[in-house]
């Protein structure tokens, strides 16, 4: 088998397409100045592109088809395109055109309009979509850092503000502290395994890396992985950054950062561990508890006291990660495959559902700044019910929708979740985060109360630009609709787990 | 037509949110149509709930009315809705209780009237969603979405510390609603390991067949936990002592339609919560907790009449009123007897009346006066005659005079309660061995009447009777037409019920014997003494 063989190379086409179109409108803003009011269409339009060719092949022959192993894999299992790649890609470029619709109006209020930003946000999707198919540490080591070096830059991107340049910087230096402790992670199992194939990496280590001697290490390696990939995911207690970097970047970043590349880290999560530590489900799943408890719990309680909306946000952010950890929790000690499955869609399934909430919350926000007001205060939502009627009630589904009430898609996604906890014995976990979502309505119904239950501030007309209109209109039907009748969404993520459950065995 | 008569539950449950949605088209200044518009679509809804009455077969065993659909089916949650004699009496209170209160809001709320309605109507329907639902997943999803216009009602409209009493409210029952998803988890995922189909199902009566039977060890452990997240779910939102501090709070400050549902309608979810589901469910392990429960009950009735007592804001003397109340329907209910649990239902029905009609009362006088105060009151009954007698009719009714419904209840309750066997109780050692439990349960609820008795007509005589002192008072005007339509039909009911309760027994008679009959050891018709015994949860220290 050769080593590089070119036809797989449509494997990555969309990735390839994506990164084209990202150059195409960098060069475009450096020769043309007006070429920057196009770059939320462009961007946006590229974005559409990609996805149809991400979906065309699944489109046409069907989810079921992406099981089959001649077709997912490329480059010697570096590089895996099954359902649930497939599943995380698409959910990543809308993220990115949700994100472009937020970002028009608000860059142009703030007067930082720029070609570079919508090129930046291009190559950190590139990265998330290449996290999403990473077959090995390598790929994902890289696939991970081309993520996090176009978001360094995007959370300082308001140039002006020290806020954002002190968040830039603070996401930027944990971040690379982050990354030190996975490669050091990927270094160590390399070392005992001498291949850093996931699928490789599962099957040998029965062989010679759980030996006495070396079985401290394999593990100290595991350890440090999920650190590493921990900071992605923000949970406690590699969250440091998330509130800093959260508050201080431009909102639609902000957005960004908290759903799609929490996302990636999940996914990544969500194949690295079955498949290269499948056999060791019960030690990771038990550091995933520690981790999911603690950023629950920290998270909601951190929450209850912000004042600024991007903050709390970040908080109730850090929370859900906790929530979305209990399904690799069931993912990792499960008592059955049924349950393993349960775990991992439930995962899916809730990053598809607290990626449009989560847009949706921050999209409001970002709405709310106009010249002058940053719109990040719980205050600016006073009166919003008056100002616009339809905005608040959009803001309080996407709030009752983060809280997990019924009729909303928040639910449906945490109904999956601790109903993998307690499928897979650990009621008592499910306790804690029941209570948890229970005291999290706490915080959320405080910008109910300023929306609904007090005057506004002033009479300043709300006027969002239609892209933002259409966004928040995207995010508010799916969560409405996808709460009441969630069938479609259930199966979306049922089959698109197909392909990585029996590494869960 | 045919369509409305096969899916007549639906038509019921969701035509307030459709009139709800119709609502919000309408330009938010033209209050009369949103007034006018929301209670004739409260008052058709009560229209289209009246053929359940006549339609009820009160011979047929199971649900009636039964609609089907396929909803979530990998996870084998379905829209499936059904009623017996307990849920049409509870939808029929509620469709009735609901068009008061949009026709008692017309002077009371003037402001932001679009959304109120609006809100009223999404209330409504949430309600009566948790008395349709047959699948405890969509139980659920209704048990948990009617706490937002709730939230609102008061949060909104409510008196002056209404956004604290708005969170409480939120805040305690979704704590313990989101233990009961737990419990409702657990028994999903119980199901199949019972022998239950592997798919899994959240079909009450299918749980209920293979899981209410089931008769091993480890079953009967995880029952017990299991009612503990269920128990704390509804027990809050009865509320049974000591889970009640939200209660006064949240109706003293909600508006008197909010009131009026909250204590008529919404406290009744949880009774009828115990009724439909840990009871048939959990039967061995309601057994096992029974003489707790049982003294939370005798503690709440007991309780909430000597704290209504020393209250001096007439709202807030209601609202305790309503938690002693309770404590008979919980008294009843964990009788676990024919006469009890009969007693009980319709003794909710009979608080939802008599209440409800309390709060409106309350209302009335607050938006003459915009104060509660019982000593700012005295010798209304010279200004306002046919207040005082609506008044004196619901107070007799609340007191459970023989000829009205409270009667009735109270003392099918009682009844129910003297067969308690002696079982079920406490034995104190440092006492002499004082042993509590058995006929001691009804002799306190026999107390509380006593008791009953005594706030209510002393409210009554500090209000109405007396010398009109206060000028504030002599220029009070009577009852409109209005007003006065908004008690006529609570006053009819209580008669009714009061004078002719057979067809209201008649009704409950089936499958209330469905559910004793699961309550029985075994399931045969064995008294439950002999159980009792090796069940009893040791003395307390």
């Amino acid at each position: 088998v050769p080593a590089f063989d070119p036809n797989q190379l449509r494997l990555l086409s969309p990735e390839i397409l994506l990164c084209l179109a990202a150059c195409t409108l960098l060069a475009l803003s450096l020769v043309r100045e007006e070429a920057r009011h196009w770059g939320p269409g462009l961007a946006a339009l590229a974005c559409a592109v990609t996805l149809a060719a991400v979906v065309a092949y699944p489109v046409r022959f069907g989810l079921e088809a992406m099981r089959l192993p001649t077709d997912l894999v490329g480059f010697q299992g570096s590089f895996i395109l099954d359902s649930c790649a497939v599943f995380f890609k698409g959910l990543f470029l809308v993220t990115a055109i949700l994100t472009f619709l937020f970002s028009g109006r608000y860059l142009r209020e703030g007067g930082t309009e720029g070609g570079e930003y919508y090129a930046l946000v291009l190559f950190a999707i590139v990265g998330m979509m290449l996290v999403a198919s990473a077959g090995d540490f390598l790929t994902l080591f890289v696939a991970l850092e081309t993520t996090a070096l176009a978001l360094y830059p995007l959370v300082g991107y308001a140039r002006g503000d020290a806020r954002s340049v002190e968040a830039a910087l603070k996401y930027f230096l944990i971040g690379s502290f982050a990354t030190a402790l996975f490669l050091f992670g990927t270094s160590l199992v390399y070392g005992l395994t001498g291949t850093v194939s996931f699928g490789l990496i599962g099957m040998s280590r029965s062989v010679g890396a759980l030996e006495p001697g070396q079985a401290p290490y394999f593990l100290l390696g595991m350890i440090l992985v999920i650190a590493g990939l921990g900071f992605k995911v923000a949970a406690v207690p590699f969250h440091m950054w998330a509130p800093d970097a959260y508050q201080g970047a431009p909102t639609p970043i902000t957005g960004l950062l908290s759903t799609a590349s929490k996302a990636a880290g999940f996914v990544a999560m969500l194949r690295l561990f079955p498949m290269a530590f499948g056999r060791l489900g019960d030690r990771w799943s038990l550091l995933l508890v520690i981790l999911s408890l603690a950023s629950m719990t920290l998270g909601t309680f951190a929450a209850l006291t912000q004042d600024n909306v991007k903050r709390m946000l970040a908080y109730s952010s850090i929370a859900h990660a906790g929530y979305a950890l209990l399904g690799l929790i069931a993912a990792g000690r499960g008592p059955d495959l049924g349950t393993r499955e349960w775990g991992m869609q439930a995962v899916l399934l809730y990053m598809l559902v607290y990626t449009f909430v989560n847009l949706g919350a921050f999209g409001m926000v970002a709405m709310l700044r106009r010249r002058g007001v940053a719109g990040d205060r719980i205050s600016d939502f006073a009166g919003l019910s008056r100002r616009s009627p339809l905005a608040a009630f959009a803001m309080l589904v996407f709030l009752l929708s983060l809280a997990g009430i019924p009729a909303t898609a928040g639910f449906v996604g945490k109904w999956y979740l601790f109903a993998a906890t307690v499928h897979s014995d650990l009621a008592w976990l499910a306790v804690v985060a029941v209570a948890n979502s229970a005291v999290s309505l706490y915080f959320y119904a405080r910008i109910v109360v300023m929306m609904y239950m007090r005057e506004p501030l002033d009479d300043v007309p709300f006027r969002p630009s239609f892209a933002e209109g259409m966004a928040i209109a995207i995010c508010l039907v799916f969560t409405l609709a996808f709460g009441l009748y969630p069938r479609p969404i259930v199966d979306l993520t049922r089959h698109s787990i197909l392909a990585i459950a029996p590494w869960a065995l | 037509m045919g369509w409305v008569s096969n899916h007549l539950l639906t038509v019921v449950t969701f035509l307030p949110l459709a009139g709800a949605l119709l609502l919000l088209f309408v330009r938010r200044d033209r209050s009369q149509v949103f007034m006018v518009g929301a209670t004739a679509v409260a008052g058709l809804d009560f229209l289209v709930s009246l053929p359940l009455w006549f339609r009820f077969d009160t011979a047929k065993p199971g649900f009636q009315f039964v609609e089907r659909g396929e909803w979530i089916p990998s996870i084998g949650a379905q829209y499936s809705l059904g009623i017996d004699g307990i849920s049409l009496l509870l939808i029929l209170l509620t469709t009735l209780l609901g068009f008061l209160a949009i026709l008692s809001s017309w002077t009371a709320v003037t402001e932001r009237v679009k959304e109120y309605y609006i809100f009223l109507l999404a209330l409504q329907t949430g309600m009566l969603g948790v008395f349709v639902s047959l699948d405890l997943f969509l139980f659920y999803v209704f048990w948990e979405a009617m706490l937002v216009p709730m939230y609102f009602l008061i949060g909104i409209w409510g008196g002056p510390r209404k956004l604290y009493a708005a969170i409480k409210f939120f805040l305690y029952t979704l704590f313990g609603s989101v233990l009961m998803l737990l419990g409702i988890l657990a028994l999903y995922f119980y199901y199949p390991k019972a022998g239950g189909s592997p798919a899994g199902t959240f079909d009450l009566v299918e749980l209920t067949r293979v899981l209410g039977a089931l008769n091993d060890p480890q079953w009967l452990d995880m029952q017990k936990w299991i009612f503990l997240a269920f128990f704390l779910g509804f027990a809050i939102k009865v509320p049974m002592f000591p889970f009640h501090t939200w209660l006064p709070d949240a109706h003293v400050e909600a508006p008197t339609a909010g009131s009026v549902i909250l204590a008529g309608v919404l406290l009744k979810m949880g009774t009828y919560g115990f009724v439909r589901f840990s009871l048939p469910l959990l039967p061995a392990a309601t057994r096992w907790y029974l003489p707790w429960l049982l003294l939370l009950s005798v503690v709440a009735i007991i309780y909430g009449a000597l704290v209504a007592m020393a209250q001096t804001d007439w709202k807030k003397l209601v609202a305790y009123s309503s938690v002693s109340h309770l404590g008979f329907c919980t008294l009843g209910l964990f009788a676990l007897n024919q006469r009890g649990l009969e007693g009980s239902v319709l003794q909710m029905i009979n608080h939802g009346l008599s209440t409800g009609a309390l709060f409106l009362i309350v209302g009335l006088i607050y938006e003459r006066r915009h104060t509660r105060d019982l000593a700012e009151f005295g010798g209304l009954s010279k200004v306002m005659p046919i207040f005082a007698t609506l008044f004196l009719i619901v107070t007799m009714s609340s007191i459970g005079l023989p000829a009205l419904n409270g009667f009735i209840g109270e003392f099918t309750i009682l009844a129910g309660a003297w067969d308690i066997p002696a079982g079920y109780g406490f034995l104190i050692p440092w006492l002499g061995s004082l042993h509590i439990g058995g006929r001691f349960w009804a002799v306190c609820g026999a107390l509380g009447i006593v008791l009953g008795a005594a706030y209510m007509l002393w409210l009554y005589q500090r209000t109405m009777f007396g010398k009109l002192e206060n000028p504030e008072n002599a220029k009070l005007r009577d009852l409109s037409a209005r007003e006065i339509l908004t008690l006529v039909p609570i006053v009819a009911c209580c008669f009714w019920i009061g004078l002719y309760p057979k067809p209201f027994f008649d009704v409950l008679e089936r499958p209330v014997a469905e559910i004793v009959e699961r309550l029985e050891p075994g399931g045969g018709g064995a008294a439950p003494v002999a159980s009792a015994r090796t069940m009893e949860p040791e003395s307390s220290e």
